[in-house]
């Protein structure tokens, strides 16, 4: 299968998999797809466009009077702010506009119409691996803490259910309820020998009928379980490999 | 075939498999291993050692309980380094033999594992 195939798949996963789950929160200004657990604001905002295949126009929504209205089409920006139609050459301004939209935002609402005109001919517009080429998304080596949320928000896609708990109390769940509920029993960490600096990755597999592993990644402070489908966890490995 | 050439082929088949040891858990002892390079037998105590706990660990067991919901133990474990990956596949409804395997983080472990599943399998009933 080629990694173009493979990226579809995880695509039509993940869309399956949010098909699957209760509703969104939704406020006045469209659904919640940033905060309160869910993704960080940049990375809800490139999942969302690469999400919308039919033209659509997107208005995200940070705080009362902080708006970005986008034209896509083909998982593409074809304008911002009903300016003139977007290109490759204007991904890195494009990013910036986006970067400069999510910096300080705690929550980040969605609002979809359906688009009146399709994209005209030759109208490319900016993909989100334009985006992401101009995008400062990977953290510092040594920012642990920064790491491990992109590595989660990363990882997200591939997970049937996450809890995160912080040492501090704070428990964040996503997902399946009733996978969440076994997730929740768990509290210890993982006694593995291969541990690389503070932080412990183990993965368990079941009986071959189980359609799900079980992943902890431990922190000193925080210990997150993901319940994961069996055939994406070569791609989480290759994501928590990452962190440390 | 022959234990080792079952272990040499299992690796071959994964380029970046660096080693594929038979060994019985419960005594640590290593009965045969394929390797990509010259290995010494204590890195090979070390592989099987890491198995052991793996699969051994109360979180192991407390993954079972909760998560599974069974009181086997789970059938494969991986550990995941920022170099290598450490896997063990086991059969716990039939004893403690497993293939304990490093690889690096290219090899696609899934597929690595499932392979190592029907390959301990066949040595098993060949026991």
């Amino acid at each position: 299968m080629s990694d173009a195939h493979r990226d579809d798949e995880h695509r039509l996963h993940h869309v399956l998999q949010q098909l699957a789950l209760p509703p969104e929160p939704a406020t006045a200004a469209g659904r919640l797809i940033s905060g309160s657990g869910a993704d960080a604001p940049l990375a809800a905002i490139l999942r969302a466009i690469d999400e919308t295949v039919l033209p659509r126009v997107l208005t995200f929504s940070a705080g009362t009077d902080s708006t970005l209205r986008c034209e896509i089409a083909e998982r593409r920006i074809i304008r911002m702010e009903g300016g003139d139609a977007l290109s490759t050459a204007d991904a890195a301004q494009t990013a910036a506009t986006i970067e400069a939209f999510c910096a300080g935002a705690s929550a980040i609402c969605l609002r979809s119409e359906i688009a009146t005109a399709a994209a005209a001919a030759g109208e490319v517009g900016v993909s989100v691996g334009d985006l992401r080429a101009c995008l400062d998304t990977e953290p510092a080596a040594g920012d642990l803490p920064a790491l491990i949320d992109c590595a989660l928000a990363e990882s997200a896609s591939h997970a049937l259910a996450i809890v995160d708990r912080q040492d501090d109390g704070t428990t964040q769940e996503k997902g399946q309820s009733a996978l969440c509920e076994r997730l929740r029993r768990m509290d210890s960490t993982p006694a593995s020998s291969e541990t690389s600096g503070d932080v412990t990755r183990q993965i368990w597999i079941g009986a071959p009928s189980e359609r799900f592993a079980v992943l902890c990644v431990s922190v000193p402070g925080r210990s997150i379980w993901m319940a994961l489908d069996v055939e994406q966890l070569d791609d989480c490995i290759d994501i928590w490999a990452r962190v440390g | 075939m022959a234990v080792q050439d079952r272990l040499d082929d299992l690796r071959a088949r994964f380029p970046g498999c660096r080693i594929v040891a038979f060994a019985d858990l419960s005594t640590g002892l290593v009965f045969a291993a394929s390797t990509a390079e010259r290995v010494g037998q204590e890195r090979l105590d070390a592989l099987c050692a890491d198995a052991t706990q793996q699969l051994d660990s109360a979180a192991t067991q407390a993954v079972s309980e909760h998560v599974f919901q069974t009181q086997l133990a789970p059938a494969g474990s991986i550990s995941i380094g920022s170099q290598v990956v450490t896997c063990v596949v086991s059969l716990p409804d039939r004893g403690a033999e497993a293939l304990c395997m490093t690889c690096d983080r290219t090899v696609r472990v899934v597929e690595l594992m499932r392979a190592a599943a029907d390959v301990l399998s066949d040595l098993c009933e060949e026991a």
